[in-house]
């Protein structure tokens, strides 16, 4: 059975490409086939993010338009058997197609045979949104714990709603738990009681995440990368597994351990 | 087009009278001084050639433009195409005739694309996602050092494009 998931934010910069590159990696070690679809048409990254930019002749729009065969279009990547990507048309803009015609596409690429298809969203709630969530089974939302984005991803959620994607997933995003713990920022309890709906992650903020973006490959790949290992797990309860919040602590820094020892 | 027989003398087609290649001092190679001009007539009959192609492919049509083209923006043409600017990652030139960058050329290019496999591509700096000439793509290394001013053209030789320094 294949599925397609959409991952949208509504906020811009929040790690929606990011962590459509990590699902599709991860989901990919795991055994399965999937396709990822940028349907950010005219500001496309996903194929930088994935390091596939230069293996681009063919995207979306021209597989909608009929000027090729999806299997013309469909990217495979370098690392993994079973990842591809569709990538966007970068200059076209968001009109050049239509919610139908993401439906159509969305149903070709099930018949293909993939058992995931994760649809990267633009940022905003126009056109390319609309097209984004029309040929999706499942959402999940991204946001980082700032006031903004929690704002945002609150209205998208609406959205979903209201289009009959019920029961939308949270990936917290770039979460700093010395920051937290300080009380400068919005915890895990705080956004999810704010948005009220199943929490599929928690993803710290990490520097490899920049590191492997620039690189061009994803950090689900980096064993010892934090972030990366946030991603395993939320692959793995995307493909049915239980697996508990990954546990976050800040790590004592030499210079807070001797303000400790100095104030015995 | 200039023969090189046994007797170590030149003969240019066409040529009434022989020329003997006996004037050189002891020492001097004989051969290398046959060869640089044989080089030489080579070059010349080669620019000949591609001002005759650049000349029939296009109809003598070109497009100039002034500053970078900036990521999702192309130009498409049916003539050649000249650019001073960058074209930058995003960007796309697709021209029926040859493309010339006064620049750097970081996105993709498409010189001939409607198939012509005699199309050119100089660029000041070489440094593409992508380049195609006529129905031919190649694709750039992932890594590739931080790009440097070094004029280099991108033409087809049996199926295959090649970048050589200009």
């Amino acid at each position: 059975m294949s599925e397609v998931i959409v991952v949208t934010s509504g906020k811009g910069g929040v790690g929606k490409t990011t962590t459509t590159a990590n699902l599709g990696c991860g989901l990919a070690i795991a055994g399965k086939k999937v396709a990822l679809v940028d349907a950010d048409i005219g500001l496309r990254n996903l194929d930088v993010v994935m390091g596939l930019e230069n293996r681009i002749v063919y995207d979306l729009v021209d597989v909608v338009d009929g000027n090729c065969k999806i299997k013309q279009a469909l990217i495979k990547d370098k690392r993994y058997a079973g990842l591809f990507l569709l990538p966007a048309a970068q200059t076209r803009d968001k009109d050049a197609v239509t919610p139908e015609q993401m439906k159509k596409l969305c149903e070709t690429l099930k018949e293909e045979g993939f058992d995931y298809i994760i649809l990267d969203c633009p940022a905003g709630i126009e056109q390319g949104f609309k097209n984004a969530i029309a040929g999706a089974d499942r959402a999940v939302v991204v946001t980082t714990p700032e006031v903004s984005a929690v704002r945002d991803a609150d209205r998208i959620i609406g959205l979903l709603e209201a289009n009959e994607l019920n029961n939308p997933t949270l990936i917290l995003n770039r979460l700093r738990i010395d920051m937290v713990e300080k009380g400068d920022m919005m915890s895990i309890d705080d956004v999810t009681e704010i948005l009220a709906i199943d929490i599929l992650g928690v993803v710290p903020d990490d520097e490899s995440i920049v590191i492997q973006t620039n690189k061009g490959e994803p950090a689900v790949t980096v064993e010892e990368s934090k972030a990366g290992q946030a991603y395993r797990n939320i692959t793995r309860r995307i493909l049915g597994e239980d697996v508990p919040l990954m546990e976050l602590k800040t790590e004592e820094k030499f210079m807070d351990k001797l303000k400790k020892l100095f104030r015995r | 087009m200039i023969t090189f027989d046994e007797n170590k003398e030149i003969k240019p087609e066409g040529a009434e009278n022989e020329i003997e290649v006996g004037f050189a001092e002891e020492g001097t190679p004989v051969g290398d001084i046959v060869d640089a001009a044989e080089t030489a007539e080579e070059a010349k009959e080669e620019i000949k050639e591609a001002i005759e192609n650049a000349f029939s492919l296009n109809e003598n049509t070109t497009l100039f433009h002034k500053g970078n083209l900036r990521n999702g923006r192309s130009i498409e043409y049916d003539g050649s195409v000249v650019l001073t600017g960058d074209v930058n990652p995003g960007a796309q030139i697709k021209a029926k005739g040859n493309i010339i960058v006064l620049g750097a050329i970081k996105g993709m290019v498409h010189a001939g694309c409607d198939g012509n496999r005699d199309a050119f591509i100089f660029a000041l700096t070489m440094r593409p996602v992508q380049l195609r000439i006529g129905d031919i793509i190649t694709r750039f290394p992932d890594d590739m050092a931080k790009a440097e001013i070094n004029p280099e053209y991108a033409y087809v030789e049996d199926g295959k494009i090649y970048v050589s320094e200009f």
